[in-house]
């Protein structure tokens, strides 16, 4: 279930059910991907990053995620040597991982315009 | 699983990280070297980042989640397509054929015991099966060896009280039936009613050998040439003359199987012309048959001598005890053969009173030499020939005997 809370900082996080997880991730790494290249740990501290903590799913989680999209042939990995000198395995979107994100993109942006007009959106917001 | 083994490169981590990754490789159940290999270095690679923050390894542990859980994440994701290392490069299903028979050698290292039982159920499921292959190889895929094996039959005497008796033959009715060269090409006569063996004496140690009397025509009717010398002459089975009372040969001559003719004889392509004693009685060989060669019923031969097939003596109407092979002419079918048979025994009877209420059964030579050994070979309840094929068979064994004594 989705949750709310505050941490020992005071600061408030909230995860998501399991379900949003399943299909919010994917699209997430995809879209940082489609960006630039990264390897797991560095993608693991951008989505923590990026998503205020929201995605901050269990940083092993990543890596079956990247197997599938690399089965599916959404992502390319390569290794090659990281600026601190070590040989990490780099992953970027493939073309065919672009099309799918721009149609994933556009089934969240519909899902979220729909969600809007609904009024659901503002009631989450409150 | 040990965190070392296999290690993927890159350097040492805690031990609480090394144990981890070994969880997670350990769930993931990876079956190929590259892919284990692979998904090891990223996670160590995952952890020397970490660590390189300044991260606590027990606080690395915590974001990183549950290992076993990963694993089998992993596991799930390469069931469904994913892999990598070395069987990336090769499509879904190669990769499969690579990879499993490596997960079946880790698990049979890893259950000795199993795998003892796993093994002897395939040796012996392999044996059965070599066997049942054998059996119905012999009896039912191959085909007799003889020339154009179709064209052989074998003739039994039948009557017509009792038309599902297959009989011996007596000696009249084999050279009437013999002379019907509109259905028959050639016919020949095998002597089977009983096994009869000799001892070969012309060493120190007598040697038993199995004698089989056959009629002149018997080699050429299967079509199976000698390989030495030749075969019999018509005169020596034929006659001229009549037969005596007693068993009698028209001519002591003998040809010898090719087994014979290597084992004893040391295969000395002399043979040919000298004289062997058989029960201390000189027989002259005649020829040597070629490897391979046997009877299509009755004993496996050592010795085949001329069968006297002359009329009168013990040769007579009340004498039944020859079995017979024939040739059907080209072109005529078993079928056809029977019922030109049948017309042809008819009017022999009307003319030769004692040859009344006969008449031949032919059937083809394939069928009646395996044809029960076939059916037991494909019984699925699974009852199995003794040997096959067995020469034998049942049929081989007519019924009909001797009133004057079997010869």
């Amino acid at each position: 279930m989705t949750s709310w809370g505050h941490d020992e900082n005071g600061e408030a996080w909230m995860t998501l059910e399991r379900e949003w997880m399943r299909g919010a991730a994917p699209l997430a790494v995809l879209t940082l991907l489609e960006r630039r290249a990264m390897y797991g740990y560095e993608l693991v501290q951008a989505l923590e990053a990026g998503s205020g903590g929201l995605l901050s799913m269990g940083q092993s989680t990543v890596y079956p995620l990247l197997y599938n999209l690399e089965a599916r042939g959404h992502v390319h990995a390569v290794w090659r040597e990281a600026p601190n000198g070590r040989r990490r395995k780099y992953y970027r979107a493939t073309p065919a991982g672009r099309v799918w994100l721009e149609r994933q993109r556009k089934q969240w942006t519909t899902l979220v315009t729909a969600m809007a007009s609904l009024g659901v959106a503002d009631a989450a917001a409150e | 699983m040990t965190a070392t083994a296999g290690r993927a490169g890159g350097s040492a981590l805690p031990a609480e990280t090394e144990a981890a990754i070994a969880q997670v490789l350990e769930a993931a159940d990876l079956d190929w070297a590259g892919g284990r290999e692979e998904v090891e270095r990223e996670l160590r690679a995952h952890f020397e980042d970490g660590l390189a923050t300044g991260t606590s390894p027990a606080e690395l542990l915590r974001r990183f989640g549950d290992p076993v859980a990963t694993g089998r994440r992993i596991a799930r994701t390469r069931a469904a397509g994913y892999r990598t290392g070395r069987g990336a490069a090769l499509g879904p299903r190669m990769r499969d054929w690579l990879s499993e028979p490596r997960r079946a050698a880790r698990s049979l290292v890893r259950s000795p015991a199993f795998s003892l039982v796993v093994i002897l159920t395939l040796a012996l499921g392999v044996g059965a099966n070599t066997a049942v292959f054998t059996v119905l190889d012999a009896v039912v895929f191959q085909d007799l060896p003889y020339a154009q094996p179709e064209r052989l039959v074998r003739v039994y005497e039948s009557r017509v009280e009792d038309p599902a008796a297959l009989g011996f033959l007596r000696v009249p009715i084999f050279r009437e039936y013999r002379s019907w060269d509109d259905v028959f090409e050639s016919m020949a006569a095998i002597y089977t009613y009983r096994e009869v063996g000799a001892d070969l004496t012309d060493r120190d140690q007598p040697v038993r050998v199995t004698l089989v009397r056959v009629s002149a025509g018997y080699f050429e009717t299967l079509g199976v040439a000698p390989q030495l010398g030749r075969t019999f002459r018509e005169g020596e089975s034929f006659g001229p003359g009549e037969a005596a009372e007693s068993t009698g040969l028209i001519a002591p001559v003998a040809v010898i199987s090719h087994r014979l003719w290597a084992d004893h004889f040391g295969g000395d392509p002399g043979l040919v012309g000298r004289t062997v004693r058989l029960d201390d009685a000189p027989f002259q060989v005649v020829g040597v048959m070629p490897a391979g060669f046997v009877n299509p019923f009755g004993p496996e031969g050592d010795v085949w001598i001329p069968q006297d097939m002359r009329l009168g003596g013990s040769n007579n109407f009340g004498n039944s005890y020859l079995s017979a092979v024939g040739r059907l002419r080209p072109g005529i079918t078993v079928a056809g053969a029977q019922e030109r048979a049948e017309t042809l025994s008819t009017a022999y009877g009307e003319r030769e009173p004692e040859a009344s209420y006969q008449y031949p059964r032919i059937l083809p030579l394939q069928d009646d030499v395996v044809g029960a050994t076939r059916a037991d070979a494909l019984d699925p309840r699974g009852r199995f020939p003794a040997r096959a094929p067995d020469r034998l068979s049942e049929r081989g064994q007519p019924f009909g005997c001797s009133r004057t004594g079997s010869r």
